[in-house]
């Protein structure tokens, strides 16, 4: 299997999705992996915003630093399997855009989290998973397991990963 | 306040003489310049007046009437006429009127001359008729613009000097106060720490001078210092503490076992317990001992390559040695492939004391229940994460936890002397890192140590 394999996994720009693609990889046979983190958010009507539109924007926006320094505590933990870590937006909830999304990508493998929800505090972000369980690629699903006992710890930068059990 | 003052001098000395020598310069080549044109008009009416007054001849009309419409008549304008006797250069005194007779003399000498007492000036030629009449031609008339003029351009050099020098003085002061300020300002902040407020720090500005770094530089050395400082006081809070107890244990058993007669087998027994306290005792003078070093090998504070995950071991095993109730459990799941990821620029055993006082914190106030770290790297950092499920730290309090001798309000029921989190705190600080707290009352603290990596190549 030496050829790399293309995954995507939703995300909420919030340390705990990294969680979802922390066992993604766990769970994933393949060896390397190009990683594509997929996250949803609508355009505005504005037509100042569409004519400027850029995608970096609103990624820039929605990063903290702490998703940035997880992602790389991510890239480093798993260097020799992750080839490239990559962020990207969808605009439509459309089906068929999702699809040639997928085929442009070329994604082979897609990772949905079963047993929790993610949360989307930008203003105009949709939930991709209800796209992501209609679409032609198999979806996987990754459970996440919950210690309740831990969970009540206050949750601080990183930490989300060091919760023991995770 | 002396250099400035030299500064200030300075620059007043310099611009009031050059100011002076310049004005003077000035003064002094109007004046000849307005002597010598005063003099040569003197000359002229003379030359004329003598044509007109002393040739009789009909010619001299057009010469007169050019000298009535031309030249004006200077202020107090005389003439004098004075013949001179043949041969002998002899004058007669009556016609001389006011002329001093020295000039008279000198014109007779020398063909020409002028001479000036006060705003009154002479100019007289020497003049002989055609018909061989020697005369002294005199004109005398005061010179406006000597009174007048020239003194108004004197005053105004004058004033115009102490003006421009009341200005630079003026000007050289508040420039000086400027400068003076911060530096009084950071006078007056370092005078206010002493080592009951060693945590105290000057107030950075933001542009990128001289004063900055200064501030910058002195903010370091507090840092060192306190730092050395908190680590005594924590090996002094500390053994008082923890080595209390197993003497107290120790002169228990002695008491009872001596309060009265035993068996043999009953000393035997007491002698052991004290002997195991007593060895416990010595476990934990050699850890808080090894704790109190500061890492200074008598000339500097070293720093070197420290290995992050050795050191979470090495730190575990010290806090066990120090109570064997604390439990901590480590977690290398997230540890980076590439190990030059956790090598850190330290000072080993600062960073081994500033980790175990966070530890021993998170298991003495979560009564020894489990305490977990954990341990990570980005691109850039370290990060180490100690979880606890304990008592937290109130809302409202959590920004008091740095000051040294702070306890929060619900730690009544823990010893403790409010020293070991600001001195980890320093020492993360001294190493470029960062620390930051967490916690939700009555359920948990967490800490994360973040410490930059030392890009140690291979």
């Amino acid at each position: 299997m030496k050829t790399i394999k293309k995954i995507l996994v939703p995300n909420d720009f919030s340390v705990k999705s990294l969680l979802l693609l922390r066992n993604a990889i766990e769970s994933s046979t393949h060896q390397r992996l190009h990683v594509v983190l997929l996250h949803g958010i609508l355009l505005s009507d504005s037509i100042t915003e569409l004519l400027f539109f850029r995608k970096e924007k609103y990624m820039e926006e929605l990063c903290t630093k702490d998703f940035e320094d997880a992602c790389e505590l991510l890239k480093n933990k798993f260097q020799s399997r992750i080839v490239s870590l990559r962020l990207d937006i969808i605009t439509s909830r459309d089906r068929n855009y999702f699809q040639h999304y997928l085929e442009a990508n070329e994604i082979d493998e897609v990772y949905l989290p079963q047993n929790f929800e993610l949360e989307f505090f930008g203003k105009r972000s949709f939930d991709i998973v209800p796209l992501l369980r209609t679409c032609t690629i198999t979806p996987i699903p990754v459970r996440l397991f919950v210690r309740s006992e831990i969970d009540l710890t206050p949750a601080g930068r990183i930490p989300p990963f060091f919760r023991p059990g995770f | 306040m002396k250099i400035n003052h030299k500064i200030i001098y300075l620059l007043i000395a310099t611009f009031v003489i050059y100011t002076l020598i310049f004005s003077g310069y000035i003064y002094y080549s109007i004046s000849e310049y307005a002597f010598t044109d005063f003099y040569k008009r003197l000359e002229i009416r003379a030359a004329i007046i003598a044509k007109i007054e002393v040739e009789k001849s009909t010619d001299v009309s057009i010469i007169k009437e050019m000298h009535d419409t031309y030249l004006e008549e200077l202020p107090r304008q005389a003439k004098y006429v004075i013949p001179v006797a043949d041969n002998s250069n002899r004058i007669d005194a009556k016609m001389q009127g006011e002329v001093p007779s020295a000039l008279v003399r000198r014109v007779i000498e020398n063909g020409s001359a002028h001479y000036s007492v006060k705003n009154k000036f002479y100019s007289g030629i020497f003049y002989t008729t055609q018909a061989g009449e020697k005369y002294v031609v005199i004109v005398s008339a005061e010179n406006y613009f000597y009174t007048h003029h020239i003194s108004y351009l004197r005053n105004l050099l004058f004033t115009s000097l102490t003006v421009g020098a009341l200005w630079i003085v003026f000007f050289s002061f508040i420039i000086s106060r400027t400068m003076d300020k911060p530096v009084q300002k950071i006078i007056h902040e370092v005078q206010k720490i002493g080592s009951e407020n060693l945590h105290l720090r000057l107030y950075t500005p933001e542009q990128n001078d001289l004063l900055r770094k200064l501030t910058v530089t002195f903010n370091d050395m507090l840092n060192r210092l306190e730092t050395s400082f908190n680590t005594q006081n924590n090996f002094v809070s500390n053994a008082s503490h923890e080595l209390n107890t197993p003497l107290t244990s120790i002169i228990a058993e002695a008491d009872l076992a001596l309060s009265r007669e035993r068996q043999p087998h009953e000393y035997k027994h007491s002698l052991q317990k004290i002997m195991e306290e007593a060895e416990k005792l010595s476990k934990k003078t050699k850890a808080l001992l090894f704790l109190a070093q500061t890492g200074f090998d008598g000339k500097s504070q070293k720093f070197e390559k420290v290995r992050i995950d050795q050191l979470v071991l090495d730190v575990r095993e010290t806090i066990q040695k120090l109570n064997a109730e604390f439990k901590v459990s480590i977690d290398f799941n997230m540890l980076p492939e590439n190990p030059e990821m956790l090598k850190v620029q330290g000072n080993q055993q600062l960073l081994h004391l500033a980790l175990s006082n966070i530890i021993v914190n998170a298991c003495k106030y979560s009564d020894s229940r489990l305490v977990y770290v954990s341990l990570g790297a980005s691109d850039k950092e370290v990060f180490i994460v100690i979880n606890d499920s304990g008592i937290g730290i109130p809302e409202k309090e959590l920004q008091y936890i740095y000051d040294p001798y702070f306890r929060a309000s619900n730690t009544t029921n823990y010893e403790g002397y409010g020293i070991g989190l600001p001195l980890s705190r320093n020492i993360v600080r001294l190493h470029k890192g960062s620390l930051h707290v967490n916690s939700i009352l009555n359920h948990g603290t967490t800490v994360q140590i973040n410490l930059p990596i030392g890009n140690y190549k291979i």
